[in-house]
């Protein structure tokens, strides 16, 4: 069974390229979440219920200008959709991959972070005791 | 190893109970646990997977309300302005948090004969000490010896790296003259034991699979199952027995498949946090203790301390690579631990340093904020906040109020219809004062680091972690639940080792403290039972 309708499709993937376009970037269109949906994970049925509800809500979605009305209308539903899709998009290979967030995922390889200049902790180090005894 | 008749019954596998057990396991006590969560699979731990982040929305999820896993009970905290954060498994809390690790300070044990307020401790930080430096070689701990801030702290490993924000940081204090110091840090950073060290994975508090994180199913289980501790996981207890003259049996508990048991034990050690260990002791009632067990004081739930969280942000216009390392341990101020009166407030709070958060979490804060638009510049400002961002944590102490509750929810159920704790607790004036001061300071040093901008509010909702002061720890039976070596004033043989005992909260992370704790009561325990 497909999980969303053809009519869903469409709007759904205005509204994704319209939020987190790929234009001048090496960042893929967010419309990109919408495959490989899992209706029994958790975290994908949110984003399903919170684009269906959203769907509902609208009869025809075609540039910026409908989705500011949108989102004036329903702000609710349409900040619980923009956060179920920023969390489905940052969980994406691809997009990860582009942005400099170190190993993904992070085991086994782990990440550098430079030790740091211990040395700084010189003026730290000569204070007099602070603590009460 | 499966135990019929043992001579201890220890409730709760997690931070405290681990310890407890593992220190009783030194002796010929017959010792079973009894856990309500099962063994993690590191395997399965979020760093494991690409997707990561938004597994902190789920089951890895702070809030066992959000979670809703088996092992899990709903908590009301809907009359608190700070949720109750928790895990429970074997290793209980640990297997989330984040690894910070500061003790106690002295003044800490003192409150009342210092600035006139709460209560002093039955015990010192001395009293204590042996505990602490045991605990950080048991469970291994790193960070730097020399601390002006507090006596001497020994026997750790390197200090957690701090990077090139840390060196920011570093400088910022500096700038200003005030404390500040590397992490103490239940994270090891060489090998030791069959552990790995720490390799920067980030989420420490989402559990840790290179096993350099140190929770208590990989430091304190391992040895005391090899010394025979019975372990029994997926196991909840309902409440805890005395006979027709008050004298202590055991528990009745519900084990993984549902049917209701009952253990006996001649001593039973309660932990299951500061939440936990009140609901079982109030649903605990008999014709003996109407009104919950040990709780002839009527101070069993009372005294909820949860260290109310300030948080400011601070954004920085050069790369800091502030994503990546252990999220919660880089270094700590306690500029403003101790108190001053002129501030306007007695006692004092800590400044925790925290790395910058992953992308999930920083595109929907700022977002949200509107400091990150949707649509076509996303991207670049996103680029322009990711690794850039510092947050500075403000733990403040909490003092002790009786209005301040852990009760029993008329309405709401864990799985096996025990009724779940319900959360009553406002901040006090105290709290709030110290809150403001510390926005306020921890904003001034970002400045002073460079960062162009600054973001700010408190209490945080979802942080409470630190459950403390429910079942208080003191000599005089009327004004506390256990005396000073954990046993119940009414119940011979009933001790609680957990965070409940707390008179005070401290300015800290508890972890180290009530470890602490757990294992000078155990002492006592052996020394009183003559089976060292």
């Amino acid at each position: 069974m497909e999980i969303f309708n053809k009519n869903e499709l469409e709007k759904l993937d205005i509204i994704l390229k319209l939020i987190l376009p790929n234009i001048n970037t090496n960042m893929p269109d967010a419309n990109l979440i919408l495959n490989d949906l899992d209706i029994n994970n958790k975290i994908h049925y949110k984003f399903i219920e919170a684009s269906k509800e959203l769907c509902f809500k609208i009869e025809k979605i075609e540039n910026q200008e409908d989705l500011d009305i949108l989102k004036k209308r329903n702000f609710r539903d349409f900040s619980n959709f923009v956060n179920s899709s920023l969390i489905l998009y940052y969980s994406n290979k691809e997009v990860l991959k582009n942005l400099k967030v170190g190993s993904t995922p992070p085991f086994p390889e782990g990440n550098y972070v430079k030790e740091g200049d211990i040395y700084l902790l010189e003026q730290v180090f000569l204070k007099e005791k602070m603590y009460t005894d | 190893m499966k135990i019929e008749n043992p001579d201890v019954l220890i409730i709760g596998a997690g931070a405290a109970g681990a310890a407890a057990a593992w220190s009783l396991s030194q002796t010929k006590l017959k010792i079973v646990c009894l856990e309500q969560g099962g063994f993690m699979n590191p395997d399965e731990y979020p760093s494991t997977k690409v997707g990561w982040e938004a597994m902190k929305y789920d089951k890895f999820n702070v809030s066992p309300n959000v979670r809703n896993l088996k092992s899990d009970y709903p908590i009301n905290d809907s009359e608190s302005p700070i949720a109750i954060a928790n895990y429970n498994a074997v290793g209980g809390s640990t297997i989330l948090y984040s690894g910070h690790f500061p003790r106690f300070h002295p003044s800490d044990f003192k409150v009342k004969d210092l600035d006139g307020v709460a209560d002093n401790w039955p015990m010192s930080y001395y009293d204590l000490e042996p505990f602490f430096n045991l605990n950080d070689k048991m469970m291994g701990v790193s960070g730097l010896s020399g601390d002006p801030a507090y006596p001497t702290i020994d026997g750790m490993f390197p200090p957690i790296p701090f990077g090139e924000m840390g060196e920011v940081m570093a400088k910022g204090f500096n700038k200003l003259g005030w404390h500040w110091w590397p992490s103490y840090s239940a994270i090891i950073t060489r090998e030791y034991m069959h552990r790995g060290k720490c390799i920067n994975l980030g989420p420490c508090n989402m559990g840790c699979p290179q096993g350099a994180k140190s929770s208590t199913d990989i430091t304190y289980w391992p040895i005391a199952k090899r010394n025979g501790v019975d372990l029994r996981t997926n196991c909840r207890v309902r409440e805890i027995t005395v006979d027709i003259n008050g004298k202590l049996t055991g528990a009745i508990y519900y084990d993984e498949n549902g049917k209701e048991c009952f253990q006996s034990a001649k001593i039973v050690l309660v932990a299951c946090n500061g939440v936990g260990t009140p609901r079982l002791l109030l649903n605990s009632k008999s014709k003996f203790f109407p009104d919950g067990l040990a709780n002839r004081s009527g101070l069993v739930g009372k005294n909820l301390m949860l260290h109310p969280l300030g948080y400011v942000e601070g954004l920085f216009e050069q790369e800091l690579n502030s994503n990546l390392g252990p999220h919660g341990c880089l270094m700590q101020s306690q500029e403003f631990y101790e108190t001053d009166k002129s501030r306007g407030f007695v006692r004092g709070y800590t400044m925790q340093l925290l790395r910058g958060p992953g992308p999930i979490e920083t595109a929907i804060s700022a977002v949200s904020r509107r400091d990150i638009p949707l649509g076509l510049s996303h991207h670049d400002a996103l680029q322009k906040t990711l690794g850039k961002n510092i947050g500075i944590g403000i733990i403040v102490e909490d003092l002790p109020e009786e209005h301040n509750t852990v009760t029993l929810d008329p309405n709401i159920t864990d799985s096996n219809g025990i009724p779940s704790p319900k959360i009553n607790y406002i901040l006090s004036d105290n709290s709030k004062k110290m809150l403001v001061h510390g926005i306020k300071k921890s904003k001034e040093v970002m400045i002073e680091a460079g960062a162009y901008k600054t973001i700010s509010f408190g209490p945080v909702r979802n942080t409470g972690w630190h459950l403390m002061g429910t079942a208080k720890m003191g000599i005089d039976p009327n004004t506390s639940v256990v005396n000073q070596f954990g046993e119940s004033h009414d119940v011979k043989g009933l001790y609680i080792v957990d965070s409940s005992v707390f008179v005070t909260s401290g300015g800290v992370n508890p972890a180290s403290t009530l470890q602490a704790v757990a294992l000078y009561i155990c002492d006592k325990i052996k020394n009183n039972y003559k089976v060292v």
